[in-house]
């Protein structure tokens, strides 16, 4: 069963005009999937919950800056993928340079039927954090809201290239965990 | 069996509470926006603006410094007399100076004023 994340209505038009329950719905929607994101990313569940409501509050000062009203989830999950980045430099300096700029074609990535059965539960999560942080994050932007390679370009500061080469390289990593090659 | 997505989001369903939290508080720091902000916010709102603005005033300044005659030169030349002006002004002093010592004025435009030493002082006794 693919995942189909479904084109939402979401009140960014309300929201730009200060509309307190605009925010509040548009925080609702993207709170669990944002903190899973930062999470995923940071392991630190108060650093996590910083990050999304420091992301937050920066949206909802600069939503001006937003261009497309449906570019709102992509714009706010790139808000909060920069203070990851400077969560990691100011941890794990070594973890961030990774250019792997090898291009896939584009039917590499398509759309996700990966089902995990309960078994395979936490070996999925183990495999998770065992790939590279700028693996991780494109896999997880890709799992999480189902984000086309250049709304993942644009949230991760990667060329497309990169982050198609990136995505590939963890599916198959996936791939070989479920299909139980994985050691 | 689960999608990746659903098992993502299952493993911090607990933080839910929190979350909520954190979302009253991102609203109620919107609804009391600092002074200091809402100045920002404002000149980020003209910074367009301005910078047309800023644009505009130096196309002016470049225009103007460009077309403008030296300020220098123009002094200089509307200061300075003639030649003719000169020798006029040297002859009237001279013909007073003669017309004090009691000497007649040539009057010649040639002849030039005896050195400063040559000159005998006079002294009147009024």
């Amino acid at each position: 069963m693919p995942v189909v994340i479904e084109h939402e209505q979401l009140p960014v038009r309300e929201a730009r005009t200060g509309d307190a329950e605009a925010w509040n719905a548009l925080f609702k929607r993207y709170q669990l999937p944002l903190y899973t994101y930062v999470f995923e990313l940071v392991h630190n569940e108060q650093t996590s919950l910083d990050i999304v409501q420091e992301s937050f509050i920066n949206a909802a000062r600069h939503i001006g800056a937003l261009r497309e009203d449906d570019k709102f989830g992509s714009w706010l999950f790139g808000i909060a993928h920069q203070k990851c980045a400077q969560q990691w430099r100011r941890q794990r300096p070594e973890n961030i340079p990774i250019d792997d700029t090898e291009d896939f074609p584009d039917a590499a990535i398509g759309p996700d039927e990966t089902l995990i059965s309960k078994e395979q539960e936490a070996e999925f999560m183990k495999i998770m954090q065992q790939l590279s942080p700028p693996h991780r994050a494109v896999l997880l932007l890709h799992f999480v809201e189902d984000f086309s390679i250049e709304e993942m370009a644009a949230i991760t500061g990667a060329r497309s290239g990169t982050v198609k080469s990136r995505l590939h390289y963890a599916k198959d990593a996936l791939r070989q965990l479920l299909a139980g090659d994985s050691k | 069996m689960k999608t990746p997505r659903e098992i993502l989001l299952q493993q911090h369903q607990a933080v839910e509470p929190k979350l909520n939290a954190i979302r009253q508080n991102a609203l109620a720091a919107l609804a009391r926006p600092g002074l200091a902000q809402s100045w920002q916010e404002f000149l980020f709102s003209l910074r367009w603006h301005l910078a047309g603005l800023s644009a505009v005033w130096m196309a002016v300044l470049v225009l103007n410094l460009s077309a403008a005659p030296n300020p220098a030169v123009v002094i200089a030349s509307d200061k300075i007399p003639s030649a003719q002006v000169l020798m006029a002004a040297m002859l009237k002093n001279r013909q007073e100076l003669m017309e004090l010592i009691g000497t007649p004025a040539t009057g010649g435009p040639a002849a030039l004023p005896p050195r400063r030493s040559e000159i005998q002082p006079v002294i009147a006794i009024v």
